[in-house]
């Protein structure tokens, strides 16, 4: 273990005016699988200090990991900063005194990590159903984090598992179901079976997929692919994002950019899922952040200096160059999906989607690729399975045309398109939908 | 590193092993509106272990003293006899000994921190003098060095440095707001920067913004495209290289990244018209992706991936090699110390054809031409693609006419190769860092080609 306070003492005696020191060990463990088999185990062994410095209006960051001649890294590093010119972003660290939440991993989880037989439990799950080739991914981690400023100092243990499965169907028709949870009591007896079954059953909804149709129709998303535009979406109320004006959120503080159905949350404080954070790096304690109430923007995420700017406090969102969310919550509703699905006349249900692009990152043109379970609906009732679509559409637009969110909340996360978080289905009116021509 | 002794812990207890001993030295610049808000310097160390047993096992830590690479590699021979066991016969390669560098011009070491913040406080300026409203710029520069050992005697020491640069701007004009972005990579030294000639063409690229901002939509309907090097190259990329990695096509990326439409008993199937060929080549030297030898310690060689409108050949790793009972093309890649090599691409381009540009334009009566691409998205299995223009104008009767605002092309993998009917003689690279693997890799890859000219698609 390295002391972080010590790191900061020795910075600060070198000279320099603030200091933010972490270390992190980490140990990840990961069994990836293919046509029904595992095809390797993985396990990730890493420890990390990561500094940053201010000196006279200057900064820099490190990350060290060969922690022989520390001294000398550190006084090269602050000697290399007399020549960098003034950084006008940095107004100065958190300086308040922080109190932080108890927090006590979960042991059961701790203890799990058994990938070899997890693996082939989701394998199963999902062939019971009926799928044909199985896909997937089963992450085990655990983390030990500490960190020291200036003015406070903490540290965390997280433990967490995130696993995903895709399923496909003998016309190779794929579903898909992810998951990720700091909690067992959230697990089924730890068996991820379950999740295969889910995959499996949507990839066998039906049977032999159809081309999709362009036009505008109403969407259910499930929590999956909603996740994955919230995740997009999200990224961008970084305040740093929205001072260039690159941003969605740019200008919009105050406005409205969704229906009323619609509230989104910056939520680190959720225990349960893998997204839990207890400080950010400047050592402020997180916190739940309201982003978007009933379709208006209340806040965006900030640290210490980009909410000195703006004149408001800290959401606890550093990265010190650039706020970054934690986990994304949406606001459930109070109707279950099975219900709004029930009322939809000529619809779509879309599990899943990849390779979110913006032609306007200010305006929130973009579009997006559906995956992992397309089905079109007719009377409520779920006839056909698609292929070959695409969502081209605008963020607020579909925001603004949300017309109900369901009760039920999934903690979702895959791969690199969706964040930890916790989603509703959220049925929107009007999206449009294009294809190959 | 003792390679030998460890090497000799592996071979007793598992068919295949190999160690990977990597150092990243990383500087990175990041300015924002005139301000360097981010400067990172970073040194990074750590050892990889893969081995093959019943299972491919990885291990990697970036404890590197003699006790943790012994646990690391005990971890290793554990785990690669864990699960069911998968019949993986590795191709049959080579023994290398040798050790390879990139040289640089101008080498990073020689160049102060001033003359480094200076290239970009140069383009911020002269962003201003254009009246740009959001600026943004990075700049890395990576050096990479890597000690390779296998139990089969292979033993390749390599040294990499190379350099990237980032911009992305916006503009508003009448309320109409346009972004553009471009990134830069070369291996070697700064001399890159006197290659890209960077102030000219983010010059260019502002003041081309601000005439779109203000240009008409595009027409809608079927007509003749000519796209530039820049759009060229991520067709390349996305609807050619990605679809021509084995493991996609055998399923292993299946969960993450997708498939391929693309079968293993499609070799010599037609994807394209004859005029047009797809190369990945990693030994182009300066590239971005060079390299000399794989992350597998396979002798690194140019491929053609479509041969005169046919699939011709996959990027290959040992595994899926074997698994094909032909030898790899050394495609395996790693991003960090820390990930597992599986199979990339490095700078994948079209192959350049016999026509000069102003040839392609003057046979179109009316169609578009698209210089760049903005938004772009690509399915799973490689199949439906869509493009939207960043720079782009209408040709009329064989001439190029006014600027016209995002274009659309929605379209599939054989419609886009389909219906290229001839090629310029210009070849001009791109770089970008492809996302693929869980965790995510990044690697550093060009993309390319020529102006390729396309009859009678639907653009909207």
């Amino acid at each position: 273990m390295i002391d972080t306070d010590g790191i900061v003492k020795k910075v600060l005696s070198m000279g320099a005016d603030e200091v933010s020191a972490i270390y992190t060990e980490s140990d990840v463990k990961q069994t990836r699988f293919s046509n029904n088999k595992m095809d390797i185990y993985l396990n990730y062994v890493d420890t990390s200090l990561s500094i940053f410095i201010a000196k006279n209006k200057k900064t820099i960051s490190t990350t060290i990991k060969n922690y022989n001649n520390i001294d000398e890294k550190l006084s090269t590093l602050l000697k290399l900063m007399n020549h960098l010119p003034d950084n006008n972003d940095f107004i100065g660290l958190n300086s308040k005194k922080q109190t932080y939440r108890d927090h006590v991993p979960d042991g059961m989880l701790e203890n799990l990590d058994d990938l070899s037989f997890m693996t082939k439990r989701a394998i199963e799950g999902a062939v019971e159903k009926g799928a044909k080739r199985v896909a997937g991914t089963i992450y085990h981690v655990t983390e030990d984090i500490s960190i020291s400023t200036n003015y406070n100092s903490a540290n965390d243990r997280n433990v967490g598992l995130f696993y995903s499965v895709r399923a496909f169907n003998e016309y190779g028709y794929p579903g898909q179901a992810a998951f990720h949870t700091s909690d067992h009591r959230l697990l089924n007896d730890f068996d991820p079976y379950y999740l295969g079954e889910e995959a499996g059953d949507f990839a066998s909804l039906v049977e032999k997929p159809k081309e999709g149709l362009e036009g505008k129709f109403d969407v259910i998303f499930h929590p999956l692919c909603f996740g994955s535009l919230v995740t997009y979406t999200i990224q961008m109320a970084s305040a740093y994002l929205v001072e260039t004006g690159m941003s969605v959120f740019a200008d919009r503080l105050g406005k409205k950019i969704g229906s009323d159905a619609f509230t989104l949350y910056d939520d680190p404080t959720l225990e349960s899922g893998v997204g839990f954070r207890q400080f950010d790096d400047e050592a402020t304690a997180t916190k739940k952040v309201t982003l978007i109430e009933k379709g208006i923007v209340k806040n965006i995420l900030h640290n210490n200096s980009t909410a000195k700017k703006a004149g408001v406090e800290t959401t606890g969102n550093a990265g010190i160059i650039s706020p970054q969310p934690w986990q994304p919550v949406v606001e459930n509703g109070r109707r279950s999906s099975d219900d709004i699905i029930s009322e939809i006349k000529r619809g779509l249900l879309i599990v899943n989607t990849w390779y979110t692009r913006f032609q306007d990152y200010r305006n929130g043109d973009f579009s997006t690729i559906p995956r992992d379970g397309i089905f079109y609906i007719e009377d409520g009732e779920i006839k056909e399975s698609w292929q070959g679509i695409r969502i081209s559409d605008n963020i607020p637009r579909i925001f603004s045309n949300i017309l109900d969110v369901s009760s039920e909340k999934m903690q979702v996360k895959w791969w690199d398109e969706v964040m930890p978080s916790l989603i509703p289905y959220v049925l929107v009116k009007d999206v449009n939908i294009t294809k190959s021509k | 590193m003792d390679a030998e002794r460890y090497l000799k812990m592996m071979e007793k207890n598992v068919k295949y092993g190999e160690i990977r001993l990597m150092n990243l030295k990383v500087t990175s610049f990041v300015m924002k509106n005139g301000i360097l808000s981010g400067i990172e310097k970073t040194e990074e160390q750590g050892i990889a272990i893969r081995a093959l047993d019943k299972n491919f096992s990885f291990v990697s830590t970036s404890k590197i003293d003699d006790d943790s690479i012994k646990k690391a590699i005990e971890k290793a021979l554990k785990f690669a006899k864990s699960g069911e066991k998968k019949d993986i016969k590795l191709s049959e390669e080579e023994i290398i000994k040798d050790s390879w560098s990139v040289p640089q011009r101008k080498n990073i070491d020689d160049f102060s921190i001033e003359e480094k913040v200076s290239i970009l406080n140069n383009i911020e300026n002269t962003l201003v003098k254009e009246n740009v409203p959001m600026r943004f710029q990075s700049l890395r520069e990576k050096i990479e060095d890597i000690e390779y050992y296998n139990t089969e005697g292979t033993e390749i020491k390599g040294h990499k440095p190379n350099i990237f640069y980032f911009y992305m701007i916006g503009v508003i004009e009448d309320g109409n707001f346009e972004q553009g972005s471009q990134e830069f990579g070369k291996s070697g030294g700064y001399e890159a920067f006197d290659e890209w000639n960077l102030e000219r063409t983010i010059e260019e690229e502002s003041r081309k913004l601000k005439i779109i901002a203000k240009s008409k939509k595009s027409p809608e309907g079927k007509m003749d495209l000519i796209v530039g090097p820049e759009v060229s190259g991520i067709v390349a990329h996305e609807s050619s290289g990605h679809p021509s990695e084995s493991d996609r096509i055998i399923g292993r990326e299946a969960a993450q990244a997708g498939e391929s439409f693309i079968k293993t008993g499609m070799i010599g199937e037609r994807v394209g018209s004859d005029v047009v060929s797809v190369i990945d080549d990693p030994s182009i030297e300066g590239s971005f992706g060079y390299y000399k030898y794989d992350f597998e310690g396979v002798r690194a060689r140019k491929r053609y991936l479509y041969k005169n409108g046919k699939i011709n050949e996959f990027l290959l790793n040992r595994e899926f090699a074997g698994y094909l009972s032909i030898k790899s093309n050394a495609a395996a890649r790693s991003s960090w110390w820390d990930r597992e090599p599986i199979v990339r691409m490095s700078t994948t381009y079209i192959e350049p054809g016999n026509h000069s540009f102003d040839e392609l334009i003057e046979d179109v009566k009316f169609g578009i031409f698209m210089n760049s691409f903005t938004e772009w998205n690509i399915d799973d299995i490689r199949y439906n693609e869509k493009y939207i223009g960043r720079e782009a104008y209408l040709i009329e009767n064989g001439k190029i006419k006014e600027p016209v605002k995002r274009p659309v092309l929605e379209i599939t993998t054989p419609g886009f190769y389909g219906s290229v009917d001839a090629l310029s003689k210009d070849l001009k690279f791109f770089a970008g860092t492809c996302g693929k693997g869980d965790p995510m890799q990044g690697v550093d890859v060009w993309m390319g080609g020529p102006f390729a000219r396309l009859r009678n698609v639907y653009l909207r």
